[in-house]
């Protein structure tokens, strides 16, 4: 009963494990890479392998359901991967890397100090930012006189001190 | 079981498994999109032969390209002419272009021998699926409309992000 065929004589068990390993396989590539491409290219291989489970549960029931499930989860890559390679080409221009360790700010002073005056990320951890933060120092202490001075902000990499593990 | 799937099953995995591993992102996007040709044979062995053309027009074409033309515009630099030199070594597209050929010989058998086409009454046709998609999905075509038209604007108004001067 279990092993039903799902196409002409495949059956829907060995269909619904190639899902299964492709899902693992992009979910692993998730946890492991570093580069923002690959982090969206793991992303494309998880939502295929969950269109292909549709279509294989579509073969199964001998509905056209699970063509149109795939439909919807083929505009969703779509609309996904022109965002996320749009912040991708804006992360490359503007910050020089596309590695997500660099972006991680967590622990470390914002990085645009005003509107007008920013000056973008730092090109790596821990460089750059006492420059932005001086400069922002500045920036306020002209705009709003000594008295309103901000508190003293954490150095560079002595946040949460997710960067150190 | 059905040679067409389990062979294309094995490329899809294996063309994955590289994918995920190479360093470069030229070659992992070869291999990605030797496995979503691979996944295309698996849809069509299943008899969802509309599936199958959307994934290679749609994901391998479409989406596959967009990512190609990302990496070629973060690529143009004087390096990149040493990237390309490095690209022409056969060990890099060896392998993605023989699993390409057992991909095109089973499409050619398959256009040879209409038999191992999936019968009729066991395929999904593509008209089951269009009236299905306009009759009782017709509120999700609208939410995918509106979630194309989002990732339009959101990725025109990113993109056009004026850059940070000193």
């Amino acid at each position: 009963m279990i092993a039903e065929t799902a196409g002409i004589d495949i059956p829907t068990q060995a269909a619904l494990a190639l899902c299964a390993t492709l899902f693992a396989l992009g979910w692993v590539a998730l946890l492991l890479r570093r580069g923002l491409l690959f982090v969206l290219m793991a992303l494309e291989i998880m939502l295929n392998s969950a269109g292909l489970a549709f279509i294989v549960a579509g073969a199964r029931w001998q509905q056209a359901d699970g063509q149109v499930l795939y439909i919807l989860v083929l505009t969703l890559a779509a609309a996904e991967v022109a965002v996320g390679l749009a912040l991708a080409m804006q992360l490359a221009r503007h910050i020089r890397t596309l590695e997500l360790p660099a972006l991680n700010l967590l622990g470390r002073p914002n990085p645009f100090p005003s509107p007008a005056g920013g000056r973008g990320w730092p090109e790596r951890p821990g460089e750059g930012a006492p420059q932005a933060r001086a400069e922002r120092a500045a920036h306020s202490g002209a705009a709003s006189g000594a008295a309103l001075s901000p508190a003293p902000l954490p150095q560079a990499g002595e946040g949460i001190g997710f960067e150190r593990s | 079981m059905d040679l067409l799937f389990s062979t294309c099953a094995a490329i899809a995995v294996l063309a994955t498994a590289l994918a995920i591993s190479r360093p470069d992102p030229v070659h992992a996007l070869l291999n990605l999109i030797v496995s979503l040709l691979a996944t295309a044979g698996v849809m069509f062995s299943l008899g969802a032969a509309l599936a199958a053309a959307l994934q290679v027009l749609v994901y391998a074409g479409a989406i596959m390209v967009l990512f190609v033309f990302v990496v070629m515009l973060l690529n143009a630099g004087p390096e990149a002419r040493e990237r390309e030199r490095r690209l022409l070594r056969p060990r890099y597209w060896l392998l993605p272009s023989a699993m390409c050929a057992v991909l095109l010989a089973q499409l050619l058998y398959g256009m040879a021998t209409p038999a191992v086409a999936p019968a009729a009454g066991i395929a999904v046709e593509a008209k089951a699926v269009g009236i299905r998609f306009y009759g009782p999905y017709l509120l999700a075509v609208e939410l995918g409309s509106f979630l194309l038209l989002a990732g339009l604007v959101a990725a025109w108004r990113i993109g056009r992000m004026p850059e940070r001067t000193a």
